[in-house]
Order: C-alpha cells, then sequence, then structure tokens
C-alpha cells in the first residue's frame, strides 16, 4: 500500500468499518512508514479528543422525567382507549346501540320532514287501492282457492269442446249453392250490363 | 390488554433510558438553537413510543431513535431556515493548508500543545460545527455521539454509503482545521 492510499482510508480505518485484508495492509503500512505511522498516531489522538469533546453533554433530569410522563400518559390514554373498543365490540351492546341509532335518526327524520312522511304514506295507500282494483275476483290463482282435479280438468275440457262444437255447428250458415263457373261470353255480357 | 399497553412502555423507557444523555447531546449539537432541542427531544421520543409496536427486537433501538431524532431535528432546523443563516464555508486551500494539526503550521506557527488543545476544544467544536453542512454535522454527529455504523448513518440518513463517507471526511477536516486554528490562538495568547 502507498502512502496516498492510506491517506483515503485512514478514516475508514479509524472507524473500524474496513475489511479485513485492506486493515491487515494498513497495519503492515503504518509499520513499515513512520511518516504515515506518526501521523496516524497524531490523527486517531485528536479524533478521540474531538469525539470526547462532542460526546460531553448534560442530561437534563427535569427534562427526562417530563418526556417519560408524557409517554406513560400516552401509554395509560392508549389503554383507555383500548377498553372502550373492547366494550364496543360485545354484540349486544352493539346491535342495542345500532337500533337506539336508527330509532334516533327516524326520530329525527320525522320530525324534520313531516311531509316527505305523509307523502311517502299517501303514495303507498295509493298502490294499495289500484292493485286491489285490478284484481279479478275469482280468479282461479288466488291464494287460497282449491284447484281442480286433473281428471275434473280434462272432463271440463272435454265438455267445453263440445258445447263449442255445438255452436260452432247452431251458429254456421246454410251452405249456399256453389254459383256455375262463368262462361266468359256471360261475363263479358254481366259486365256490359253493369256498367 | 392493559398489562400489553404498561409493558411497552416499561420496554420503551428501559431501552430509552441508557441513550438519554446522548440523545439530549446529539439534539443540542444538531439543532441550530438550543432551546428548541427539549422540544425535538420530547416529540421525537413521542413519535419513537408511538411506532414502538412497529420496531423489531433485532434492530439496534439505538440507531432507530437517532434516525427519529435526526429527522426531526432537520424538520426545525429546516422550517426555521437558520441554516444558511449560521453556515459559513471554509476555503479549499485553507483546508488543504490544515491537515493535520499535530504538524508545524505552515504558516510558521508553533505546536499545539496538549493543554492548550483541552483549553480550546469546546469553543472550537461549537464554532466547527457551524462550519458543516446539515448533513456533514449530521453524519459527524451520528459518528461521534450515536456511535452508529457507516452503515447505519446511510440508513438514518437515507443516503448512499459513499456520501456517508465523503461528508464524514468533509466534516473531520473541517473541524480539524477550526479546532487547530483555535488552539494556536489560545497559544499565541498565552505567550503574549
Amino acid at each position: 500500500m502507498k502512502c496516498d492510499e492510506f491517506q483515503t482510508l485512514y478514516g475508514p480505518y479509524l472507524d473500524s468499518e474496513l475489511d479485513a485484508r485492506t486493515t491487515l495492509e494498513i497495519q503492515q503500512h503504518l509499520k513499515t512508514c513512520p511518516s504515515c505511522g506518526r501521523l496516524f498516531a497524531e490523527e486517531e489522538k485528536l479524533e478521540a479528543r474531538i469525539k470526547a469533546g462532542l460526546k460531553q453533554g448534560p442530561r437534563t433530569p427535569a427534562l427526562w422525567a417530563q418526556i417519560e410522563r408524557g409517554v406513560v400518559g400516552d401509554s395509560t390514554q392508549r389503554r383507555k382507549g383500548m377498553q372502550g373498543n373492547a366494550e364496543e365490540m360485545n354484540p349486544l351492546r352493539l346491535t342495542g346501540s345500532l337500533w337506539v341509532s336508527v330509532l334516533t335518526q327516524l326520530r329525527a327524520g320525522w320530525q324534520t320532514s313531516r311531509w316527505a312522511w305523509a307523502g311517502l304514506a299517501a303514495v303507498w295507500a295509493v298502490i294499495l287501492v289500484l292493485n286491489s282494483a285490478a284484481r279479478e275476483p275469482n280468479s282461479p290463482l288466488v291464494a287460497g282457492q282449491d284447484l281442480p282435479s286433473a281428471s275434473e280438468m280434462r272432463v271440463a275440457l272435454k265438455q267445453k269442446d263440445l258445447l263449442m262444437a255445438e255452436l260452432a255447428f247452431s251458429s254456421e250458415p246454410a251452405a249456399k249453392p256453389k254459383p256455375a263457373p262463368p262462361s266468359p261470353r256471360s261475363d263479358r255480357r254481366r259486365a256490359t250490363l253493369n256498367t | 390488554m392493559s398489562e400489553t399497553a404498561t409493558t411497552d412502555a416499561d420496554r420503551f423507557l428501559a431501552l430509552l433510558k441508557p441513550i438519554e444523555r446522548d440523545l439530549e447531546t446529539y439534539a443540542r449539537r444538531l439543532i441550530w438553537e438550543p432551546q428548541e432541542a427539549p422540544d425535538a427531544l420530547q416529540n421525537a421520543v413521542m413519535r419513537g413510543f408511538a411506532a414502538f409496536d412497529r420496531y423489531h427486537e433485532d434492530a439496534s433501538f439505538r440507531a432507530w431513535m437517532f434516525k427519529i431524532l435526526t429527522h426531526e431535528a432537520f424538520a426545525l432546523n429546516r422550517k426555521h431556515a437558520r441554516i444558511a443563516r449560521h453556515e459559513f464555508q471554509l476555503e479549499p486551500e485553507e483546508l488543504a493548508r490544515l491537515p493535520f494539526t499535530g504538524e508545524p503550521d505552515q504558516g510558521g506557527g508553533q505546536p499545539v500543545s496538549s493543554e492548550t488543545l483541552d483549553a480550546a476544544l469546546e469553543p472550537a467544536l461549537a464554532a466547527g460545527l457551524k462550519t458543516l453542512t446539515d448533513t456533514e454535522r449530521a453524519v459527524l454527529l451520528l459518528r461521534a455521539i450515536g456511535d452508529l455504523r457507516y452503515r447505519e448513518i446511510s440508513e438514518s440518513l437515507g443516503i448512499p454509503l459513499g456520501s456517508v463517507m465523503g461528508n464524514l471526511s468533509r466534516a473531520r477536516q473541517k473541524m480539524r482545521a477550526i479546532i487547530a486554528r483555535t488552539a494556536r490562538r489560545a497559544n499565541l495568547l498565552k505567550e503574549n
């Protein structure tokens, strides 16, 4: 190792930040180079003085007592917060508070917008009336009414078919005689007459 | 649950106790206005405690607290924009003239005695710190007071390892220059 190389590395060497191999090289250089060895010894001494000087400072007991009280106070507050959260997490208490909240909201809503509630009720009543009026009185699909059995349905359908056939037969008009196909000549004559 | 909270505070304070003096010294040296150091310390400790559940046992509590305090101090210094007012830079040639204080001054001065150096040290340190940039001062103090490794300093300040070494080297050079100058002046006054 050369002297200029050592001078770039003496800081990290002083702080024991170099790897084992470089440290060994520097140690060997310091043994063989009295100039660098002397300079490094001075440097090490001064660095120790600076470090000791910078480290000198008071510990203010009153300040640290206040800071520690702050930490303990914060811890106590945190503990209270955790206890409060645990109580709130109780399901019964949670459901109860939810209902109270909903009822309070409804009551507040009712008090502040009574006309809105009245309008809503009126719309609801109109919908109910229209619905009941539109419903057929003897609708076979009304809930609770008994449905006919399959055999009854078959008999009823057969009777209905017979009735329909009878009606169709009785209302059918008498068959008119088919007109003879007109001869081209008579057609021509009829047409001349009609006009 | 209450026991956990109490244990957290107890554990935190037990870890804090041994480094209280170093934290206070660091804050007083790093922050420009010494009267603001208590506020910075209180804020840093409360922040540390608030984030204590994220602290891992295998990490260095010392490095962790110094990091929080550094951020607090930087924020205070930035807030009051006092850096520009306090800092003054040494000329590079002035630094180059004074690489080693143990050497006779190239300007013809006498070697500085150990006693003179000790007597002049505290005002020289205070003056020397004012010549450093925020990062140089933080790196120097984290190394000297915090006893942090380069890697820990790099993580605390969020700068590369090479920058830590560069800043530390410049900071030391400036400090030595100021200390040597102050001590020589004191030596001369003593002789006269």
